[in-house]
């Protein structure tokens, strides 16, 4: 190309880095330039910036509201760390952004620092995993303490659940110590819901159904958590399955119950 | 009565989250949550914050779904990449602060994901994709372009556009939003390769120009 064949300002050969339009040599005598020159490589820096906002010159526009609560619901659904699938997008994102970042580097310094990113980012992302792990085992002991101490109280109700309708092989307990208005729940054979829906657990007092919270069994369909409750003079405990994670009233099926 | 207890230590922490958003004061917590900077939403995210993930959506969703909807040009892929934007941000948090702002972080992240659904509608057409897939690599602080408001850099950039001759916006516009190669461009508008390449770059660096003290 005629314009490959002069020499090219050095800001031409920036914003042709930017824009992916470079020779080979062009790319050599850029990295040449970028090697010694901090100025350059802050002009590079700047052009970077141009170019990740121009998307605000965009029209204003707004997605609509159901989007906000679908993923409000998918985030609730699907909590930090909670296995393969955060990894994979882990996995799959790095490639894109830090990939990208190493070309950068490698012209500007020399040096490939993305390779040493990487480490720490694995590094990082092994003492995230610890820390989790860590979370989780007070989490359980925590729950486990509960249920020792709830079960030495004089005054503990030992409400047996089972299941309804298509749930029938769904069974366990809540544990329900007058002392404190919560209850520790423990079931098994749940089946898993789909996305979006959740069971919810109801206590009924004085004809009244309250919602005590939702929760999720684990993947061998086990269920081991305490949730609070807001009368512990209540009478039942139902499970429903709901899409909505805070109804004012039950409108999904009703799948376990202590009253059967 | 004894119960079997070896459940999946994971689901612990599943339901605590999950009853602690629904049983909580999850409005008043969103209000003070409102105020916090994007770097420490991330870390409350980080942490298993529900609410730091809806602050963050109501920050920057406009952002993200005009930029989807210009590249993908209907509202309902448009919206599903929204939310697969900011469920990502949730679940995989790759976004590190050491590496540049949140919302380039999001863009780049929007546009690239976007490429990837153009690229999915045909297979024969090309990308270029090294086209801003780029962050700004060095810890910085915030620049006054961060610390405006959302409608005061969309101002900001729109007045940086309208210097810009018509024909040097229309290559990068088609470079930045249609995922076009230069010589696509050149095809397209029938004009030498040559001339898209120095319209292009003579867009940037106007526009660099003019936005340079909001970037720097």
């Amino acid at each position: 190309m005629a314009e490959s064949n002069f020499p090219q300002a050095p800001d031409e050969l920036l914003a042709g880095y930017i824009l992916g339009d470079l020779s080979s040599e062009e790319l050599a005598e850029l990295e040449a330039l970028l090697r010694d020159d901090p100025a350059m490589q802050t002009e590079l820096k700047q052009l970077q910036a141009v170019a990740t906002v121009l998307p605000y010159g965009l029209p204003v526009a707004q997605p609509a509201a159901h989007v906000r609560t679908q993923v409000l619901a998918a985030v609730a659904a699907a909590p930090q760390n909670s296995g393969g699938r955060a990894k994979t997008k882990r996995r799959r994102l790095i490639p894109i952004l830090a990939g990208s970042v190493a070309a950068i580097a490698a012209i500007a310094v020399g040096i490939n620092n993305w390779q040493l990113r990487q480490q720490l980012g694995a590094a990082h992302a092994a003492i995230a995993q610890q820390q989790l792990a860590l979370a989780q085992q007070t989490s359980l002991l925590t729950n486990q303490t509960e249920l020792i101490a709830m079960l030495q109280q004089t005054k503990t109700q030992i409400m047996p659940l089972r299941g309804m309708a298509q749930l029938t092989n769904a069974s366990g307990a809540a544990i329900v110590a007058e002392a404190q208005p919560a209850a520790i729940l423990i079931l098994k054979n749940l089946p898993p819901l789909p996305d979006g829906k959740s069971y919810l657990l109801w206590e009924v007092a004085n004809n009244k159904k309250i919602a005590c919270g939702a929760f999720r069994p684990n993947p061998q369909g086990q269920v081991f958590v305490k949730m609070p409750l807001a009368n512990p003079d209540l009478t039942t405990l139902v499970v429903t399955v709901e899409e909505s994670l805070t109804p004012d009233k039950p409108k999904g099926p009703m799948v376990m119950s202590s009253q059967i | 009565m004894v119960f079997k207890l070896c459940c999946d230590l994971t689901i612990v922490t599943h339901v605590y989250l999950i009853t602690s958003m629904v049983l909580d004061g999850s409005n008043h917590n969103l209000e003070l949550l409102s105020t916090q900077t994007d770097a420490a939403l991330i870390q409350a995210c980080q942490a298993g914050n529900q609410g730091a993930i809806a602050v963050l959506y109501d920050r920057y969703s406009g952002l993200v779904y005009r930029l989807a909807f210009r590249m993908l040009g209907n509202a309902q892929e448009a919206e599903d990449l929204t939310q697969e934007i900011f469920v990502n941000l949730w679940r995989g948090t790759t976004y590190q602060a050491d590496r540049g702002s949140l919302s380039s972080f999001l863009i780049t992240l929007t546009r690239s994901r976007a490429i990837d659904r153009l690229r999915s509608r045909s297979s024969n057409f090309r990308f270029l994709q090294r086209w801003s897939q780029t962050l700004i690599t060095k810890p910085a602080p915030a620049t006054p372009f961060e610390l405006a408001s959302l409608e005061q850099r969309s101002e900001h950039v729109r007045e940086a556009l309208q210097q810009l001759p018509d024909k040097h916006r229309q290559v990068l516009e088609l470079a930045y939003y249609e995922g076009l190669s230069q010589s696509e461009i050149a095809a397209q508008l029938g004009i030498p390769l040559g001339t898209v390449k120095t319209w292009s770059r003579q867009g940037l660096l106007t526009l660099k120009t003019h936005l340079k003290a909001l970037i720097e």
